[in-house]
């Protein structure tokens, strides 16, 4: 029998007010969707432990409060994270126009980062709805999500936890 | 036509004076009979809203309920005064009434709280004798002595100095938790990291002083010392009283601690980095508490 190897990563979510941040992080550990809206203040901390490949990945995740603009997010907060969560709200173009923009400028603060661009409410669109706007975000989505129906969460924390474990490989850990 | 004729100065027709009045009624008060109609219509209305009660029901009822709204929201500032003199009229005049009815359950409180008191008492006396007989009293009465104080006294010092509760060591930049000993396991040591990290984070960076570091944190009985290495910080949870003399111990553990091993920041933390580390704080700080 193979032991299983472990390593604690920082993931971050980030994005604008109440596109549903602590939704996600709610659903993927607690597997509920709150029913109350709160607006998170300044960070909350959260912890989930998952297993692939016999490999052991201790999600240490920042909710951060929502901002309107990424650039306004408080950058030391980010620092020494491995893998951030871009979430965005399909029903709110605002919420995803500068997704490029945003993109860069994490990529310029923290290297070596894993992004994924979370596309979340799929719930509140259309199916056609929903090809018609992921095809105008400025970057494709990696998952899309509805926190509410607890659809694609899972896969879009493990789409981030495999993306984090190929760079613990490439670093020669 | 009758004008026309007389103009003409012919001869007035005979006419019936019946018609001729009414013509002029019509037309010297037909603006006052309209309104006089008028008038009659809105009677009839009225007669027949009163007459059918649900019609009237319906007219008056917004008008009742604006009236009982605004009572109810007046109410306090209309009868309080009254009200109170009221109930205080009628306690005056009903204590026997209200010393009847108030006994069976004063007096079974009192019963249960005497009850209660009689338990912690024998409980105490039976504590104290145990403890007499201890080894650890027979310390406490022994540095009394060596202090020149009572065992009182010292006795009072032991129990309001505070004690180490936890040791965190903790990346600086990604707050994640590199090793950690607990004394009595209070939480989630990945979440206080996380937690911490963002709140030393915040507060340093809210003043626009980063330079300037979070040493310490409060919350009730308990206090969070942090001290900052290069890469790491240190977080030690006390408990209770926190003189300098505690302090000064805390401060002395933690920098030789970190002076014996050789801690920096971690690219990868592993169950096992945290084991190790943990097992390291362990050994170094699992009697610190003990009573020297």
């Amino acid at each position: 029998m193979s032991s299983t190897k472990s390593v604690s990563k920082k993931i971050a979510l980030i994005g604008s007010h109440a596109v549903g941040k602590t939704s996600l992080v709610s659903q993927f550990i607690h597997n509920k969707f709150p029913e109350e809206y709160l607006t998170t203040i300044g960070l909350k901390v959260d912890k989930k432990t998952v297993v692939i490949d016999n490999f052991q990945l201790d999600m240490v995740i920042w909710d951060i409060a929502g901002q309107d603009d990424a650039d306004n997010v408080p950058h030391y907060y980010l620092r020494g994270c491995s893998g951030i969560i871009l979430v965005t709200d399909l029903s709110r173009p605002n919420t995803y126009k500068k997704l490029k923009e945003q993109a860069s400028m994490l990529k310029g603060l923290i290297p070596n980062v894993e992004i994924v661009i979370a596309a979340n409410k799929k719930d509140l669109l259309t199916a056609e709805e929903i090809t018609r706007v992921t095809g105008e975000y400025p970057l494709p989505p990696d998952a899309v999500t509805s926190a509410k129906l607890g659809e694609g969460v899972e896969e879009m924390f493990i789409e981030m936890a495999k993306k984090l474990l190929a760079q613990h490989d490439t670093q020669g850990a | 036509m009758y004008l026309q004729e007389n103009e003409m100065g012919g001869k007035l027709k005979p006419m019936q004076d019946e018609q001729a009045i009414s013509q002029l009624k019509e037309l010297l008060l037909s603006e006052e009979l309209k309104a006089q109609e008028a008038l009659s219509d809105g009677l009839a209305d009225i007669q027949k809203v009163w007459q059918d009660e649900h019609k009237f029901h319906d007219k008056l009822q917004p008008h009742f309920n604006d009236q009982i709204s605004d009572l109810q929201e007046r109410f306090p500032e209309l009868f309080q005064e009254h009200i109170v003199q009221t109930i205080h009229s009628q306690i005056r005049e009903s204590k026997k009434e209200i010393i009847d009815a108030m006994y069976p359950i004063v007096g079974d409180l009192v019963i249960r709280y005497l009850k209660a008191e009689l338990e912690t008492l024998i409980r105490r006396v039976d504590e104290q004798q145990e403890e007499w007989m201890s080894w650890e009293s027979w310390k406490l009465r022994f540095q009394a002595m060596i202090h020149g104080i009572s065992y009182r006294e010292m006795k009072l010092r032991k129990s309001i100095i505070g004690t180490l509760e936890e040791v965190f060591v903790i990346e600086e930049e990604s707050g994640l938790l590199m090793g950690h000993h607990s004394f009595n396991q209070l939480a989630d040591a990945d979440l206080i990291s996380g937690m911490l990290t963002g709140i030393k984070s915040f507060v340093e960076h809210a003043f626009n002083q980063p330079e300037q570091q979070l040493k310490t944190l409060e919350y009730e009985n308990y206090k969070i010392l942090v001290y900052d290495f290069p890469d790491i910080y240190v977080a030690c949870v006390v408990k209770g009283g926190l003189d300098q003399e505690l302090s000064s111990k805390i401060q002395s553990a933690v920098f030789t601690f970190f002076k014996e091993h050789d801690l920096g920041a971690s690219t990868h933390i592993t169950a096992e980095s945290q084991l190790a580390l943990s097992q390291k704080l362990t050994s170094h700080f699992d009697e610190f508490n003990k009573v020297s």
